[in-house]
């Protein structure tokens, strides 16, 4: 399998009256996740289902990914919170997307790549605002390994 | 087409309800519990109505979600509004248990209480927005009900009721006049109802489709003759 770990793009900031589940993605953070969008379809990404977290900030973001995918967009409560196995259990398909948060996707990048051990580690990943990992192999702790750790700006700049 | 600046104080009050998220909680709970004819209509259109309103809103996520909970309804929903009628009544009974177990299985599924989470998040849209998708929709029902009337296919028909339905939806959650677009959906509905028991049931329908195709048309002409333009 091919496991795309996307963390959300750009939001407005929290603030009295909009609380941080409802933070919708910024003027800013939709252009930029336009492009990094196009730069990840340069690298022949496609999903044959995406999945992401009810947070608002995630759904714009699956939206902006949408043209991506072949399969149903499926909203994983899993994903506003640290992954589980529950979560693995739940995907299907040779191409899977998960659009999500830091510090839960790369810590889940590492749970894939190096087995639980690595969640004791202070060792960890850092992935910005409408970054991809990209992992591939079984869905199961230490079985996948890091084809991708793409920033931002580097995506931005494939799809230039 | 409608003037958006003029409407919009009188259908604040609308959209303040919302995705009506309370309401899907509410209609889980109830089909999960009941199980019964009112309870599965109730939660499948419920679901259609709130697909219906993302659209409207031009938001995709979520929407699946909403499609497959409209679709895990679906059998049921079936069975109940047209029990084929080569089947004895246990036999009715025993299929409507297995597909009220089969529903309770999807009903507890862990994207159902997420999808709840995920209504509750999504803001309110600008109203000017919703009325300009809303006559795109109304100017494409027009042109695909006219191709219908003229060829009477079974997808066409199929693919407008879906159209009515949206409009309906739509029309309904912006607290606008929607007995036109309602009457032809319900009549496309019963028209699709006939065809789905047609596919379960071989007893002649011939009759009751002419009907229901004459209902149909006699719902569709003022929207059509109309232009969609209300």
């Amino acid at each position: 399998m091919k496991l795309w770990l996307v963390r959300h793009a750009i939001a407005l900031e929290a603030a009295e009256g909009r609380p941080d589940a409802v933070r919708p993605l910024s003027e800013r953070g939709r252009e930029r996740f336009a492009s990094a969008r196009r730069g990840l379809r340069e690298l022949g990404a496609r999903f044959d289902e995406l999945r992401f977290s009810p947070l608002l900030r995630a759904q714009e973001t699956a939206d902006l990914l949408a043209p991506l995918c072949d399969g149903p967009l499926v909203v994983d409560g899993g994903l506003a919170r640290e992954a589980d196995e529950a979560l693995l259990g739940r995907l299907r398909g040779q191409s899977v997307a998960l659009v999500g948060h830091e510090p839960h996707l790369s810590r889940l990048a590492l749970w894939l790549v190096c087995g639980w051990e690595a969640l004791d580690a202070r060792a960890g990943l850092r992935l910005g605002k409408g970054g991809a990992i990209l992992l591939q192999g079984e869905p199961r702790p230490g079985a996948m390994h890091l084809v991708h750790l793409l920033q931002p700006r580097t995506l931005r700049r494939l799809g230039r | 087409m409608l003037d958006a600046a003029h409407k919009a104080a009188a259908l604040g009050p609308a959209l303040d309800e919302g995705l009506a998220l309370a309401g899907l909680a509410d209609a889980l709970r109830r089909a999960r519990t009941e199980s019964s004819p009112e309870s599965i209509h109730a939660l499948r259109t419920l679901a259609a109505k709130l697909e219906a309103r993302l659209r409207l809103c031009g938001r995709r996520a979520l929407r699946d979600d909403l499609r497959a909970l409209r679709r895990a309804c679906a059998h049921l929903r079936d069975l109940d509004a047209c029990p084929p009628r080569s089947l004895a009544e246990e036999e009715v009974r025993a299929r409507r248990t297995a597909q009220v177990a089969r529903l309770a299985r999807d009903l507890s599924s862990h994207e159902l209480e997420a999808l709840c989470a995920g209504l509750a998040f999504v803001p309110r849209a600008e109203l000017s927005n919703l009325l300009e998708r809303l006559a795109t929709w109304q100017r494409k029902f027009v042109v695909q009900g006219r191709a219908a009337w003229r060829e009477e296919a079974s997808i066409a028909l199929h693919a407008l009721r879906r159209r009515a339905r949206r409009i309906r939806h739509a029309r309904e959650w912006l607290g606008l006049d929607a007995t036109d677009f309602a009457r032809a959906h319900s009549a496309l509905g019963r028209w699709h109802d006939l065809q789905v028991s047609g596919e379960t049931d071989k007893s002649p329908l011939e009759e009751s489709l002419r009907v229901a195709k004459l209902a149909w048309r006699a719902a569709a002409k003022s929207v059509l003759e109309e232009g969609g333009s209300k």
